[in-house]
């Protein structure tokens, strides 16, 4: 589904250049989920925005379901994001504005889906992730957790293939830290890929899979020891 | 997408009650300054279109042009129109003369009803005035109602005064107690568009009756005593007419002037008089082009003022919503979706100001009517001309406001805006900036230019005349019985303890114009006759009106041959003639009808003419018989002294009564009359002062905003500041520098245009306040204004942000 060859991305301000990712090449398998990690700085988040589409790379390849997206405009590049894949934020990155159905139903609209379909999709990934009763909620009148469940109904509503999780349980605390984790355990259990950037061996430990990163390089890769359950 | 769109922006002004109240408090009040101005405008510019022959309508206009005076007339020597028609048939299809006897009023009475009245506006006529301006009869022959010598036309309200509900026409009306006249029609009021607007009109033929000598006066090139107005054959050119009429002057006013005056003829559209009439004795009032100009260049600033405010704070505000904009695109927003979601926000958002202002602008209208004394633009409101305008305007200022932030932010790259929204403000602050600094300069421009305005109308104002206007009680006499009595009357006035002094002169003094007339001063040889404006003048006139005299004596009762033999003169006629000191005019001798007259007294300077005109030399003689009293003197003057003068009014008109059973007993306070004919200006003054502090309130609220804004972006690094030390001086000097700084640029940049308007706006004014003077004071002041009010404004979020505890804001980012 993913791979990367020789991906590089340099950072360049007016006196500085900072190399986030060097020379890395990577391949993730339809149905896997991944945990990146490492110490800060070490190019996490920036390999996840590459994967995500929201960022390029400064050399190197990288294929998203067969198709080399180097060469895509942004344009080219958000429609193949939408629809294929989702992202989940540390900061939940809700709307404030919208209820929690809105924010659900939002990829749907710039996907163009009728009404009537946008209302059903949306209200049956509210359901998966036990959140219909707070449907009609603003952001604000949620707790962190329940703000994630609602970015998670978020960025799998439209059926996305791959799911970006950058510190998923970073603001939160560990009860609801642990819920968030089972329902992504859950969902790469149907099927769904997953990438997980995070710092907590806890987390990782819910992955299949664990990529380490130093200085922008690939230094090593495990299975986990344990999966907590 | 729409309606999750308006959600979105509803929820976001409900969210922030502060910037939304500043964001449509402003635009509002924009708008509805500038629709109200706009309408007023726009009522200036259409006066007199609404006639059906408006393109073809035009009215001669003379020049004269002699070494001691230089004016244009509106109007032109009975002789002209025939002339004009007989001559230049091929340009001209029909045209008019209209006439008012320079008299205040005219009187008439019904016979029947033996109602009387006295009629200001009054118009005689030649026959075929409804070829050339729309008249609508509403009781009567519809055309040809002037033919028949005799005839007058009266508009309803005057037939309700005279008849009642009966039908006034074939009915009779006694002009002046003498002539019979009927009623061959009833007209509408004449549209309030118009320049002049008669209400009473009566045939040019009509005047045999009046004056004995009729066909030589109307054959007179001398007398500028009829407004011509003539109606184009279609499609014909007046300048082409223009350009024929120094023949006119070759060929029929040459034996009737001297070689030194020289006279132009010009044509005026219709169109044109009301705005750009230079001429002096004008048939009503005109308005002014250089006050319309003035109030359109306000309203245009205010609603740029308004609409960057708009700008300003929505861009502010958008930038605040960089996070959104990262989740809409990670979420698979492009670019246009997302310049669409933000340009439909600030339509719907300037939609519903504009909508709000134009409310307010049809809510307070009424009272901008009754304040500026006359109604504008009823007639336009609700018009397509309103609702496109409107349009263009919505479309402007929301495609102004929602593009730029639209623009900014659908660029910005989703990972940037999700990594913080305020990092990215930055790129507007320029902008913002840029824009603010515009909003200021415009600001100032309008504060000072505003205040030099006040400046010169408060000087014009309250210059001293040279003559004392208060309790000064003016009765019109001009055809009236009581002037053939007038010493009578004058004894018998003076006989009440509260009228002080009774004179009698041709004009009012203040607001006239004034006849020139022919003299050969001492020294002058035969045949070099300059001309002068001359008052005619009774015993007791510089008592009366209080003017200081500088040398000499005034008329007197004690030399029985001032009448004949003496003249006064003001300062300004010594200077002119060099004769030097003001004693030294005294006994100087001028010739005038073949008389040689000499100078008695020397005034001191008056205003016998405009205010805004400058100081002329004057003449002032008696009339030397009964017949020049009657033609010459128009006016009684009665100074009260003090206390109640309704006893002394009384006894004035039961004196009035004894000698004047025609007319009915009229009089007016001299002061209220002068405050009357500049009253219109000092309003338009006191209403541009009026949205001058408009724009100033919402330039202010625009501050605000942004003022709160920049504090909101800047509270990190006020936080970080503090717990490094700074004190609370420092940091509210820090926040409030900027501000300071905008507002000394823009006095800055302001100056040059500021200065360069307000010195050509002061040329066209003969009395000038001291320019530098006052420019330098009231940029000082326009200075000191706006840095207490950006103070005022930015000052306490300031402080509060100076004082607040940095682990709050630390904590919050």
């Amino acid at each position: 589904m993913i791979q990367t060859t020789n991906l590089h991305k340099v950072y360049r301000t007016e006196e500085v250049e900072t190399t986030a990712l060097n020379q890395v090449n990577l391949r993730i398998e339809e149905g896997e989920f991944a945990a990146v990690m490492g110490p800060s700085g070490c190019g996490k988040s920036t390999l996840l925005n590459i994967m995500g589409l929201l960022d390029t790379p400064t050399s190197g390849e990288y294929r998203f379901l067969g198709e080399n997206t180097a060469e895509m405009n942004e344009k080219e590049r958000a429609r193949l994001r939408k629809g294929n894949i989702g992202f989940i934020f540390q900061s939940f990155n809700l709307i404030d504005e919208l209820t929690a159905f809105e924010n659900v139903e939002l990829p749907l609209q710039y996907l163009g889906i009728a009404a009537d379909k946008r209302v059903r999709m949306a209200e049956e990934a509210l359901d998966r992730m036990g959140m219909m009763p707070r449907r009609n909620h603003f952001p604000a009148q949620l707790s962190g957790g329940q703000q994630q469940r609602i970015a998670i109904s978020r960025a799998v509503v439209a059926g996305a293939k791959l799911l970006l999780a950058d510190e998923p349980t970073g603001n939160l605390d560990s009860d609801h830290g642990d819920e968030v984790m089972k329902l992504l355990g859950e969902l790469n259990e149907a099927g769904t890929t997953i990438v997980m950037v995070t710092h907590s061996d806890h987390d990782a430990s819910f992955a299949k899979r664990t990529i380490r990163l130093h200085d922008g390089q690939l230094v090593g890769e495990e299975e986990p020891a344990t999966i907590n359950s | 997408m729409i309606r999750s769109t308006l959600k979105v922006a509803f929820r976001n002004a409900k969210k922030k009650p502060f910037y939304t109240f500043i964001n449509f408090a402003g635009l509002i009040t924009g708008v509805a300054c500038f629709t109200l101005i706009s309408l007023y405008v726009w009522d200036e510019l259409q006066m007199d279109s609404h006639q059906s022959h408006a393109e073809q309508i035009i009215r001669v206009d003379q020049a004269t042009k002699s070494e001691d005076s230089d004016g244009k007339s509106a109007k032109t020597p009975f002789p002209l129109r025939d002339v004009l028609i007989g001559d230049y048939s091929s340009y001209i299809n029909s045209g008019v003369r209209l006439f008012d006897l320079d008299s205040e009023h005219v009187a008439l009475a019904s016979p029947e009803t033996q109602e009387r009245y006295r009629h200001g506006d009054f118009l005689f006529s030649d026959p075929g005035i409804e070829e050339i301006f729309d008249i609508r009869v509403v009781r009567g022959a519809n055309s040809g109602f002037l033919d028949e010598p005799g005839s007058v036309v009266i508009t309803e309200r005057v037939a309700e005064l005279y008849f009642g509900n009966d039908d006034p026409v074939g009915q009779e009306l006694i002009l002046e107690g003498r002539i019979s006249l009927t009623v061959t029609a009833v007209m509408e009021e004449w549209d309030r568009r118009s320049h002049f607007r008669p209400s009473v009109i009566v045939d040019m033929e009509s005047l045999r009756g009046m004056w004995g000598n009729y066909d030589m006066i109307t054959n007179r090139w001398r007398w500028n005593a009829v407004w011509t107005y003539l109606k184009m054959e279609p499609g014909a050119d007046p300048e082409g007419l223009e350009r024929q009429l120094p023949d006119i002057v070759d060929t029929y006013y040459g034996e009737y002037f001297s070689d030194d005056e020289e006279v132009t003829l010009s044509v005026i559209p219709l169109k044109n008089i009301w705005l750009h009439s230079e001429a002096d004795s004008e048939i009503g009032q005109t308005g002014s082009y250089r006050q319309i100009w003035l109030f359109g260049a306000v309203g245009f600033l205010i609603l740029i003022i308004a609409c960057i405010n708009f700008i300003n704070l929505s861009t502010a505000q958008s930038i605040l919503r960089a996070r959104e904009v990262g989740v809409r695109k990670t979420l698979g927003a492009e670019r246009g979706s997302l310049m669409k979601q933000f340009i439909t926000e600030s339509t719907l958002f300037t939609g519903v100001a504009v909508t709000a202002g134009l409310a307010v602008a049809w809510l307070a209208y009424p009272y901008l009517a009754t304040f500026a004394g006359r109604e504008f633009g009823t007639l336009h409101i609700g018009t397509l001309e309103l609702i496109l305008a409107t349009a263009v305007l919505v479309a402007g200022v929301s495609l102004i406001s929602g593009f730029y932030p639209s623009a900014v932010l659908s660029s910005l790259k989703p990972i940037r805006s999700l990594r913080g929204g305020m990092a990215s403000a930055k790129g507007g602050a320029t902008l913002r900036k840029g824009l603010t600094l515009f909003q200021f300069t415009v600001t100032a421009l309008l504060l000072i230019g505003t205040a030099m305005v006040y400046v010169q109308y408060s000087h014009l104002q309250e210059r001293d005349l040279g003559f004392d206007q208060d309790r000064v009680i003016v009765i019109p006499v001009s055809m009236t019985t009581a002037i053939w009595y007038y010493d009578e009357f004058r004894d018998q006035a003076l006989t009440h303890s509260g009228i002080e002094n009774v004179s009698g002169s041709r004009l009012i003094l203040g607001g006239e114009d004034f006849l020139n007339y022919q003299v050969i001063p001492e020294g002058y040889g035969e045949g070099r006759e300059r001309s002068f404006p001359k008052l005619f003048v009774k015993h007791d006139f510089v008592e009366t009106m209080g003017i200081q005299m500088s040398a000499g004596r005034s008329f007197s009762r004690d030399f029985s041959t001032d009448p004949q033999e003496s003249l006064m003169i003001n300062e300004a006629m010594v200077e002119r003639m060099g004769w030097g000191t003001p004693a030294e005019a005294i006994g100087r001798t001028f010739q005038v009808n073949d008389h040689t007259m000499t100078v008695v007294g020397v005034t001191r300077d008056f205003n016998h003419t405009y205010l805004r005109r400058e100081l002329e030399p004057l003449i002032m003689q008696m009339p030397g018989n009964t017949n020049q009293m009657i033609a010459n003197i128009s006016y009684m003057k009665v100074r009260l002294s003090g206390g109640s003068p309704g006893d002394a009014i009384q006894h004035l008109e039961s004196v009035w009564n004894e000698f004047d059973n025609t007319h009915p007993f009229e009089f007016f306070y001299l002061d209220e009359r002068l405050t009357e004919l500049y009253g219109s200006e000092r309003r338009l003054t006191t209403l541009l002062t009026l949205f001058a502090i408009f724009a100033i309130a919402i330039a202010s609220l625009g501050l605000l905003g942004l003022g709160s804004y920049t504090l909101q972006t800047r509270s990190r690094e006020v936080a970080i500041r503090k717990t490094l030390g700074a004190t609370e001086g420092g940091i509210f000097m820090l926040l409030s520098k900027d501000t300071l700084k905008i507002v000394a640029i823009a006095h800055m940049v302001a100056l040059p245009p500021a200065w360069y308007l307000a010195s050509r706006w002061f040329e066209s004014f003969p009395y000038q306040v001291s320019f530098g003077y006052y420019f330098g004071l009231v940029v000082l002041l326009s200075l000191f204004l706006t840095t207490t009010v950006a103070f005022l404004t930015i000052g306490t979020q300031t402080w509060r942000a100076a004082y607040r505890d940095p682990i709050e804001s630390l904590r919050s980012e």
